[in-house]
């Protein structure tokens, strides 16, 4: 419980806290200081009189001045900035066209890029891995330890167990910590997989299964049938 | 360099190098009768696996066969795949 000095009343001149911020008197005697609250809220400022007066003084409180739209305290207005003119409107198309022109390099690039990395990657495929691509755009493998995995292609969360039935078990996302294209990170997690799999699984993180599809039943079959 | 190109240059005796990059694979052909190529590709395999602690995979034939890891250069290795450190996601 705090003590009077928080809350109770006066019992010396001095106030107490509570007091001190709420009312109109700072002591026992008829002077009276206006606190803090009544400051910040109240429209008037000290009198000398024994009685509260709420009178309108010259020198209004904060929120007054603030609510009241009164010139001293309202902000400073700031005008908009001047037209543009002929040069600056010039310098800002040059600027524009050549961002526009680095983004056209940048992207012919990544085309580029994400080419090679599909060639890259069909020449690891088997002829029904290669056709599973095309159609699905993912594919099976069996994993160094006879599981098998299901990878989408793109860059995150792409890899799932499969079971035999279908159904898919867990997901996995591990990819290339450079900004490789999809087909690489499939390449990636290709290799890992068949020849490396306990890396793999320790480097990946585990995703909620929610919402994945199952295998088709007919690729399954192939798979688990292949030589 | 196509796929074609590459396999033209495998079944010629030559070895071939497929370090990915954010450009797509960089591709080096290089001969495992010339010393010095031989000597510039072990480099290459060091400087990939050492200090940017690529993955090296031997891969041989054409129909989706497992890749091999590789720790140590060989001359023989045919096609390298380097594979650029991995992170979870």
């Amino acid at each position: 419980m705090p003590t009077d000095n928080w809350t109770t009343g006066y019992a010396t001149t001095s106030a107490s806290t509570w007091q001190a911020w709420t009312s109109i008197t700072s002591s026992a005697t008829t002077s009276i200081t206006a606190s803090p609250w009544v400051h910040w809220a109240s429209n008037y400022t000290a009198s000398t009189t024994a009685t509260y007066a709420n009178t309108i003084a010259a020198t209004n409180t904060t929120w007054s001045l603030w609510s009241s739209g009164v010139q001293t305290y309202r902000p400073a207005y700031v005008s908009p900035p001047p037209p543009e003119t002929e040069e600056q409107r010039a310098a800002r198309r040059e600027r524009a066209a050549a961002y526009e022109a680095r983004e056209q390099i940048r992207k012919a690039a990544r085309r580029v890029a994400i080419s090679k990395a599909d060639a890259l990657l069909e020449s690891l495929l088997d002829d029904m891995q290669r056709a599973q691509l095309a159609q699905d755009s993912a594919f099976l493998l069996r994993s160094q330890s006879g599981k098998i995995y299901r990878l989408r292609k793109g860059r995150s969360g792409n890899v799932d167990e499969i079971d035999a039935e279908g159904r898919v078990v867990a997901v996995y996302c591990a990819h290339p910590a450079l900004d490789v294209p999809d087909g690489d990170t499939v390449v990636a997690q290709k290799l890992m997989l068949e020849a490396d799999e306990a890396a793999f699984l320790k480097i990946a993180n585990r995703h909620t299964t929610y919402g994945r599809p199952p295998v088709n039943r007919e690729a399954l079959e192939a798979l688990l049938h292949a030589p | 360099m196509t796929e074609q190109q590459i396999a033209d240059a495998l079944s010629s005796g030559k070895a071939v190098f497929e370090a990915m990059g954010v450009e797509g694979d960089v591709k080096t052909v290089w001969d495992p009768n010339n010393a010095v190529e031989v000597e510039e590709a072990r480099r290459q395999f060091e400087r990939l696996t050492k200090e940017q602690r690529f993955r090296a995979y031997r891969v041989t034939g054409t129909q989706g066969e497992a890749g091999e890891p590789m720790k140590v250069f060989e001359a023989a290795a045919g096609r390298v795949i380097f594979v650029p450190p991995m992170a979870g996601g």
